[in-house]
Order: structure tokens, then sequence, then C-alpha cells
């Protein structure tokens, strides 16, 4: 992404728009957080986002001498981590991993859940309208950004969005916030 | 600003407020060493490379153990053995038994490390080689172990399996063949760390390997059928189960007319599963490690009709095959044989019994586990009137 593509530039002093190879360590610090935390926006779980988190950074890894000079190569992350989440098996393997671990003294996400109307709200969404308008939204990619990323079509990723809102008002009728 | 970019940016900063989980990096080194560790293992041609590296482990006297990997991000190091197969053929082949760990039990099963669920014509591979996929289990001291599918509880007892691992080595949690709920793993002594139980290979990967030391006890239902039970079995329509019945779909159709001769005159899904059993017990088939292990497209004809010898490799890989032919649902499973009783009560197993066998499911029962390899002593649970030994 362009934030970063500007790091990499200044570190080593090359014109903006030449082609930097990334350091992955680098990729990694700055966009560590920001995928947790949108993972954690759209699985609703932090142990299920975490573990996406790992397994897209790895597979990114794995492949970093080609995703490297991609010209996005966040968005193939952030790509990884949301079909990671799409597979079936991957939600049926996470419900089991909630069935099988004992339950946790407190989940800081369970709190912030309680505690923040706007994180449960988006509990009312699908997994899929999630993701949606957090790439679109959140993450401020475009309709057919978010499409390459999330591998639907652009007018589904619109189509989404405005599921969501309607969803989303709905919501706030229901509960009178 | 749209009121859902507002909303998303609120609930951004809430879920700030959530820790970022602390491992970063290191975790990372581990989980892409362990899947490039079984990538490379799994992928055909560095095999003959792996299978070296393997036998090096046991001249040294210390098969699956832990060789020391630099955790540097493209650090090479050779790893431990953990193809499964190539494992069990070094451990086999070599000459000096290295204790592994012991069993308190009044109840011996086979002791099952991994799963392997996929025939690709070559070989058995398991589709989840390096514990990702299933729930992890944090630092657990009591947990939970429940297939997706087993049988219904009844009068069957619990058996109890107290575990000690007496060397540190890196590979699956060695648990009891069947793991029927109501099953439970308690650590009883020592630091199990984070362990993630794949319910559909019923396998349990313990990050770091296990140390010596480590006691733990698993309790599981073990449920010994009768053939006449068996025989009543229905099972459902081959497709209706899956990965378990399919083969690749240019496997040579002479292993199939091989699948059919065998069970000619066997009726039940059982009985065919006997006959291809007791098939490889009897005629022709002679039992060595002194085999050419190659996993290439012919290697499954050429055991089957012209060398008829191998180790538990060959025997579990061709029976496996050769069940799922008849639209039978089976898989090989890895591990160890029961071991040696000793005085004190305990089974102690060794690295010389790794081994390799078939189970296949019935509708009712779950997975049960057949032994085709021959001359080798028999199955604990093959006393005279069970379905092993009809």
């Amino acid at each position: 992404m362009r934030v970063v593509d500007q790091q990499a530039a200044a570190v080593t002093g090359s014109p903006e728009g030449l082609r930097v190879p990334l350091a992955f360590e680098e990729v990694y610090e700055t966009e560590r957080e920001r995928l947790f935390r949108a993972l954690l926006l759209v699985t609703h779980d932090s142990a299920e986002a975490e573990d996406l988190m790992q397994e897209a950074f790895v597979r990114m890894w794995e492949r970093w001498d080609r995703v490297g000079t991609l010209d996005d190569p966040v968005g193939y992350l952030f790509k990884t981590g949301l079909n990671l989440h799409r597979s079936a098996i991957r939600r049926a393997v996470a419900a089991t991993k909630r069935s099988l671990r004992p339950p946790p003294d407190h989940d800081p996400f369970e709190k912030v859940i309680d505690h923040d109307e706007a994180v449960r709200s988006l509990a009312a969404l699908t997994p899929r309208q999630r993701a949606a308008v957090v790439v679109t939204e959140l993450l401020g990619y475009s309709s057919e950004e978010a499409g390459t990323i999330l591998g639907i079509r652009p007018g589904t990723v619109r189509t989404l969005t405005a599921q969501a809102r309607a969803a989303l008002q709905e919501w706030k009728e229901r509960e009178d916030v | 600003m749209s009121d859902l970019k507002a909303l998303l940016e609120r609930a951004e900063r809430a879920v700030s407020a959530v820790p970022m989980p602390p491992d970063g990096l290191i975790g990372l080194q581990r989980r892409r060493d362990r899947r490039r560790r079984n990538q490379r293992l799994s992928a055909g041609v560095v095999g003959i490379a792996v299978f070296v590296s393997a036998v090096g482990i046991v001249t040294t006297g210390v098969p699956f153990d832990r060789t020391e990997t630099p955790a540097v991000p493209g650090g090479a190091g050779s790893g431990p053995a953990l193809d499964p197969f190539t494992s069990i053929n070094a451990q086999l082949s070599g000459d000096q038994r290295v204790d592994l760990f012991k069993v308190q039990t009044t109840d011996p099963q086979y002791w099952q490390l991994y799963v392997l669920d996929q025939f690709d014509g070559e070989g058995w591979r398991s589709s989840d080689p390096d514990g990702t996929e299933g729930g992890q289990i944090e630092g657990g001291q009591i947990v939970n172990l429940s297939p997706p599918v087993s049988p219904p509880p009844d009068s069957e007892t619990r058996s109890s399996y107290a575990f000690t691992i007496l060397r540190r080595f890196d590979s699956g949690l060695p648990v009891p063949e069947q793991i029927n709920p109501p099953a439970n793993l308690i650590v009883m002594a020592g630091d199990l760390g984070d362990v993630t139980w794949n319910p559909y290979l019923e396998q349990a990967f313990v990050d770091g390997g296990l140390d010596a030391g480590l006691e733990y006890t698993v309790r599981s239902r073990i449920v010994v059928p009768t053939p006449e039970e068996l025989d009543q079995v229905q099972n459902l329509a081959p497709w209706q189960y899956g990965r378990w019945t399919e083969l690749p779909d240019d496997l040579d159709p002479a292993v199939r007319q091989i699948a059919l001769e065998w069970t000619a005159d066997a009726a039940s899904a059982y009985d065919k599963v006997v006959a291809i059993q007791r098939h490889f017990h009897s005629v022709g088939f002679t039992y060595s490690t002194d085999v050419d292990a190659a996993d290439d497209a012919d290697a499954l004809l050429t055991f089957l009709t012209q060398t008829k010898t191998g180790f538990c490799q060959q025997y579990a890989t061709a029976m496996a095959v050769l069940v799922r032919e008849l639209g039978i649902p089976a898989r090989v499973a890895v591990g160890f044989r029961a071991g040696t009783f000793q005085d004190d009560g305990t089974y102690l197993v060794q690295s010389t019994d790794a081994h390799a066998w078939v189970e296949v499911f019935f509708e009712g029962y779950g997975w049960l586990s057949f032994e085709p390899t021959p001359g080798h002593g028999n199955h604990p649970n093959a006393q005279a009137g069970t379905y092993l030994n009809p």
C-alpha cells in the first residue's frame, strides 16, 4: 500500500514511484495490527482473528519473492485472510475450536462487544456483509478493488454494502438506539 | 462521511482496546517452519533427501528426536523427520531401540499419532500435515476430545491410558486408536503447552513437541464389535462420505479389479474388508523392511501383483486403497503398536514399534482399526470372536 511504499522509499532513498522490494518484516509490523482489527470486526472472534492473521502472514511469507513485488502486497494479505475466513471448513473448525476450548476467564473482545454498541451492531450483519463493509468503508478500497480482494464481482460488493446499511438501520430501530 | 463509515470507525476504535496477540514474529516463524517442513517432506523429489536425513537421525540413535532448527527466516535446518512413512521405515530398520513413552492401562491399543486421509495415486497424505486445522487448546489441563462422528454411548466402559513421555520427540500427541466420547485428556505432570486437536482426523499436534517427563491421561471408550454386529451395519452411499471414499480419477482400473476379485465371495461391507485383510495375511505376501520405498504411480500395482513384499507402509497403503475402491470409507493411521508389557504394569513403546494400519468406518461404530501387515503379532483387540479375528 501507499503508506508502506513511501516508508520503503524513504528507507532506501529511492524516488517515489520506483518499485522497491519491501521487507516482509516491515509489512508485518505495519499491517499486523490493522489486519487483526479488521479480522476481529469480520469474524467477531478474537481467537479466530488471530489464527487467520497468522495464517495469512505465513502464506504471504512463503510467496514473498513474488508477493513482495506486487503493486499492493497488503491487498494480497487481506485477500488471503478474508479468503481463509470464507471457507466453510475454516468456519466449522472455528466452531469446533470454540467448543473445545475451556471458556477463558474473560475474553477482552467479549467485553468490547458488551460495552460498545458499534461493535454489537455489526453482529446484525452476515459475515459476507461485514467483510464487504470492512474492506470498502474502513480500509478504503473501491468496489472494484474490494471485489478483487474478496473474490466477488464489484456489483456484489455494492449489493452487500447496501444490504449492510439496511440491516444496520433495521437493527437501530429494533434496539431503539 | 457516511454513517456506515462512522460506525465502522467507532467499532474499530472500540476493538483497539483488545490487546494484540503476543507472540508476533516468533510464533509466525514457528508456524511457517512447520508448514515448510511438511510441504518439503511430502514433495516426492525432495523425499529422497529427507529419507537420508531420517536415516541420519537413526544412526545417532534418536529417531523422532527434534533436531534444532535455526529460528531465523529462511534458515535451512533439516528438521525432524515428520513424513510419517519415512520415519517409520527409518525406525523399523534402525538397529537401535529407543524408549519413547510408556502407557499404564489394562486395555492396550495401538497408539495413534496421525491420520492420512488422501491418496494421491502414489502415497497417502494428510490434508492437515502441519496440524493447523483444528481447535487450539491453549494450555488446557483438562480437555474434552470428541470426534464429530462416533458411536452412541452404551454400556461400554471407559478405558484409562496414563502416558509418560520418556524422551523428547517432536510429533503428534500419542492417543489411543479410538477416541469415542465421552473422551478427555488430563495433563497430570509437566506442561503440554498449546495443542491443536483436529476432531476429523483425531490427531493432536503439540506446539514445540513433547518433553520428557510429560504425563497425561486419556480416557476413552473402546468399542470392539463382533463380526455379527458389523455384518448388520448399513453404511451410506459412498459419495455421502465425501473425501473418505475418494480416489484419484486416473488410478489404474486394475486396482479396482483386484478389489473386486478378492471380495467376490463376500456379502456385507464388513465381509469385504475382512476378505482383503485375510488376503494380505495368506496368499504369498511377506513382511520385509528391506524394500524400496518408492512412491510412484506403479508402486501400488507392483506391490499387489509382483513383489508382494513390504512392511506396514505398503500393506496399509494398499488395503486402504482397495477398501475405498469398494466405496467403503477408509484411511491410514500412523503411530505405534501397543509396545512391550513391563513388570511395573505399563506398556513400553519404543522406536521399533512405529507402525501404520488401516481404519475403516462403520455406521454406529465409528473408525475401527484393521491390520493388513502380516506376520508381526496380533492387534491387541484381536481375540477370537472379535471383528478383527472372526
